[in-house]
């Protein structure tokens, strides 16, 4: 693209809010309408599975202060919401189906009283029968009227197989000298979504809603139907996240349906539901088959994920789990039954890439067995199976451009390791500071994993984003409804408007859900999409622009480009400011764009269901105390494909933030997140970047990319420390405690 | 409810707020976000389990959360934004530049566990500054992004300082 923009795209300007949120000056929905504001909590439910008696409010409604306490039957409009399935109702009616699940909503002066007041609150449970754990939702009690199957997908691709019969021993299909077997549990770590807060204004055309939100339009249009208003009623003001929006939508419903019964601003903030799981929200069994040289003759799989109680995104998690279900890896046959069950369990909040990176955990844990079995390199054996542009995943989609599998696996495999001495301070040993551990007892592993995530919400679902970018007296102002959530997608935009208008101040227009939608902050999706939509809006301003100037001087539009501003023909003897051009105009374009097109998969699991992969490998280094079963994570080193980098520095810190949730997954639990006591941090080995085939500039989002083989990395180097199993996440200290490597 | 409530005075950032009718249980979180709307400390979990809401007590890191409003009255209460009386501290300044603040919900707790592991040692190693930083819980996960900011952040102190 010629020398750098200052500001613009690849270069590293700093995110506009960044010191006001260091300084706590940045207000979240918590910190909003704190004065005159009715204030409500939630009260709900202390078990998985009851008949919902009367809710007695009788006592609750005594407390001086409080202005109300409603239950499912005050709700005005349909019971249950959901983007995809609307299934999950904003107070539990009949039944409860999970702890945690809103029952009343309480209302008063003040936080204070409103808390004392729910607590105030009786609940009369009839218990039922609970499916806990995705192994019993075939044959356990009903969860919900719909059944317990969200979804099934049998995935059949190359050379037909025998059906497998997983009660029967495994043995090698014609043409591989080894199976290997083996079942995996692995738990939803910590939901990253701050507590539910909303704040609702009565308005003269109904209700303004300051929430968090993933996608603004939804998020109206569905709280309109639980509230039974039209949606042009409702104004939904995203409000500065702290951390990606939970699903559920209880808080903000309850919030505007309070405001409208007691015409006052009306504050929801809760605690919230809790940890989401109790038993594994993935369970695997996999049969990997391989010749003598290693290379993978069929895989099989038994993939069971759980949704919880209702349906949410699990559809289409299922569809993810099975694009990337083998891995980055050429497979002779494929097949894969999958299923997403319900349980009595709170659905999913947001876990970044979770069911690519669970099935990521399993494959490459497989393949580290298939390397012993057959007894090549783990590294080797990856290599050797690398995929290629012509081989076809289990969903039979081929992956446009070069996969990277081999260079980003090779770019960790070779760096140096770190140098191993004995540790003098409590902090680098196993168990941190506490200062339990002891050098006698502590074994080093290194392990590597690669991995690919799917991108942009898929199977036909196109989500296009629109954005309005105005030019005027050296002023770029950006409107674009895309919900930052602190993945830098505001400085993106700005980079792009820098890159190509190159204007003297940009400021950035709050929007609401009045705005054209900008579609869902999901699935690595922004600065792909949303970007996409600033760049289009910012191109056929530059487009205008030229079309002017080659007016007036009587050439061809053709003959010119726009960059950084400056409006060059093509022989460098015309080279004018955009500002010149507009003069005293202004000039403003809103531009909407598609991702690529992608399709639903067909009855056996094929088809282009993505619009893209992303490609991460990673290489880990833990120290084991083998007596305390404790893991202390020495290094994590990653290779990412990113696409095109607009900004190196926000890359680092989501690649940062992407591998920190691997390690969750490994070492976290559902309750419980790393802190830098559980990690070094990420280092970076190298960029990847290739440019994305059918995006804007070769861009890609890298969101969830890390989680997988991050997860893995760690997993396969406290194999390799310790010689456990390591096929149930999270690792907890009894699982490794007097493990094979210990004496 | 019918016991008296007693009114105090809690000095925050070089300013004294009154705080009447406020009952002896409440947390110097609380009363400090709901009564004197001071939102520049956090609420994160409420429970002591994510420093988001940290402050200094006399110079002292505490969590608001798990302090009792009451029990500040009398001390100097400085919370991120007072750290530097109204301007941004090296330290915040750090941690934007490396990239460390994404959602930002963590940061002005951040920036109180750093400014006071600085008060206590200039220049921390990195195991130092992730014992130092342990408490912060980071639901963007950018916690290598947070070590180099701390470092970042001893480096430009240590320059001012000559060391």
């Amino acid at each position: 693209m010629g020398e750098l923009i200052p500001g613009g795209v690849g270069d590293n300007p700093l995110r506009p809010d960044g010191v006001a949120k260091a300084l706590g000056a940045a207000p979240y929905p918590a910190d909003l309408a704190l004065s005159g504001a009715v204030h409500a909590v939630l009260v709900r439910a202390d078990r998985p599975s009851a008949a919902l008696g009367a809710v007695d409010t009788a006592e609750a409604l005594m407390f001086p202060g409080v202005h109300a306490v409603l239950t499912a039957a005050d709700l005005p409009g349909v019971l249950g919401y959901g983007s995809a399935h609307a299934d999950r109702p904003v107070l539990a009616a009949g039944m409860v189906r999970h702890v945690g699940e809103p029952v009343a909503v309480v209302a008063a002066d003040d936080l204070a009283t409103a808390r004392r007041a729910a607590a105030a609150v009786r609940v009369n449970y009839r218990d039922a029968e609970a499916v806990l754990d995705v192994a019993a939702a075939e044959f356990g009690a009903p969860v919900h009227p719909e059944g317990n199957v969200i979804r099934t997908l049998r995935v059949r691709r190359g050379p037909k197989l025998p059906e497998v019969d997983w009660d029967a021993p495994a043995a090698p299909v014609p043409g591989a000298e080894v199976v290997v077997e083996q079942e995996f549990a692995i738990g939803r770590p910590a939901s990253a979504a701050g507590r539910p807060v909303a704040v609702a204004v009565p308005t003269e055309r109904g209700l303004d809603l300051i929430t968090v939100c993933a996608w603004t339009e939804s998020d109206r249009d569905q709280i309109a139907l639980c509230l039974d208003l039209t949606p042009n009623q409702i104004r939904v003001v995203p409000a500065i996240a702290p951390g990606p929006p939970d699903p559920e939508l209880s808080a903000a419903v309850l919030a505007g349906l309070l405001a409208l019964r007691l015409g006052r601003t009306v504050r929801v903030s809760d605690p919230g539901a809790g940890p989401a799981s109790t038993g594994p929200a993935l369970r695997a069994r996999y049969r990997h088959h391989a010749a003598a040289d290693g290379s993978l003759v069929a895989v099989q799989a038994r993939l069971w994920l759980d949704g919880g109680a209702y349906a949410g995104h699990t559809a289409d998690a299922l569809a993810r789990l099975c694009a990337a279900a083998t891995g980055p890896y050429r497979v002779g046959s494929v097949d894969l039954d999958a299923v997403a069950w319900r349980t009595n369990t709170a659905p999913p909040g947001p876990v970044r890439g979770f069911a690519a990176a669970a099935g990521c955990v399993a494959v490459e844990a497989q393949m580290d067995r298939v390397a012993a079995a057959l007894g090549i390199d783990p590294v080797q054996l990856r290599m050797s199976n690398a995929l290629d542009t012509t081989d076809p995943l289990p969903t039979g989609q081929l992956v446009t451009g070069a996969p990277p599998t081999a260079p980003l696996l090779a770019t960790v495999a070779e760096a140096p390791l770190p140098g191993r001495r004995r540790a003098t301070a409590a902090e680098d040993l196993p168990g941190g500071a506490v200062g339990t551990a002891s050098n006698t007892t502590v074994r080093r592993g290194v392990g590597h994993a690669v991995g690919l995530t799917p991108l942009l919400p898929g199977e036909g679902q196109d989500h296009p984003a629109t954005a309005t970018v105005r030019l005027a007296g050296g002023v770029a102002t950006i409107s674009c409804a895309a919900a930052e959530h602190g993945q830098g997608f505001l400085t993106v935009a700005m980079q792009i408007v820098r890159e190509i208008l190159g204007p003297a101040e940009i400021e950035l227009i709050p929007v609401d859900s009045d705005a054209p939608s900008a579609g869902p902050a999901a699935d690595s999706r922004l600065t792909w999409v949303a970007g996409g939509a600033v760049f289009a809006a910012c191109t056929g301003i530059a487009t205008a622009l030229c079309a002017d100037l080659a007016e007036a001087q009587g050439i061809s539009a053709d003959l010119l480009t726009v960059r950084g501003g400056r409006i060059r023909s093509y022989d460098g003897l015309l080279d004018v400011e955009l500002a010149t051009v507009l003069a005293e105009r202004s000039i403003e374009q809103s531009a909407t764009y598609h991702p690529p097109r992608t399709e639903a998969l067909d009855p056996t699991g094929q088809g282009v269901a993505f619009a893209g992969f992303g490609f991460a490998a990673h290489r880990a280094v833990v120290d084991v105390d083998v007596e305390l079963g404790l893991v202390r994570v020495v290094e994590l080193l990653a290779a990412v494909d990113v696409g095109r980098v607009v900004n190196l520095t926000q890359v680092i810190a989501v690649l940062d933030g992407g591998s920190t949730a691997g390690l969750g997954l490994v070492l976290g639990d559902a309750a419980t997140f790393p802190t830098t006591a559980d990690t070094p941090g990420t280092k970076l080995a190298d960029l990847f970047v290739a440019g994305q085939d059918g995006s804007w500039l070769g861009v890609k989002g890298v969101w969830d990319t890390p989680v997988g083989p991050a997860a893995a990395a760690i997993s396969a180097a406290i194999r390799a420390a310790t010689g456990a199993a390591v096929t149930e996440l999270p690792v907890r200290p009894w699982h490794l405690v007097g493990s094979g490597n210990a004496t | 409810m019918s016991e008296p409530l007693p009114s105090y005075q809690l000095d925050v950032d070089d300013r004294a707020h009154l705080v009447v009718g406020a009952a002896v249980t409440e947390s110097l979180q609380y009363v400090l976000r709901e009564r004197l709307a001071l939102t520049n400390v956090k609420d994160g979990c409420a429970v002591g389990e994510c420093g988001a809401c940290a402050v200094l007590l006399d110079g002292q890191q505490r969590l608001a959360c798990l302090t009792l409003a009451i029990s500040a009255s009398g001390r100097a209460v400085t919370t991120a934004a007072g750290l530097g009386h109204g301007r941004p501290t090296e330290i915040a300044e750090a941690l934007a530049r490396v990239g460390a603040v994404q959602c930002g919900a963590c940061i002005p707790g951040a920036l109180i566990a750093t400014h006071a592991l600085l008060a206590a040692d200039p220049d921390p190693s990195d195991g130092a500054i992730r014992a130092g930083l342990s408490g912060v819980v980071c639901r963007c996960g950018g916690y290598g992004r947070l070590v180099a900011g701390v470092r970042a952040a001893a480096r430009a102190r240590n320059g001012v300082l000559g060391g």
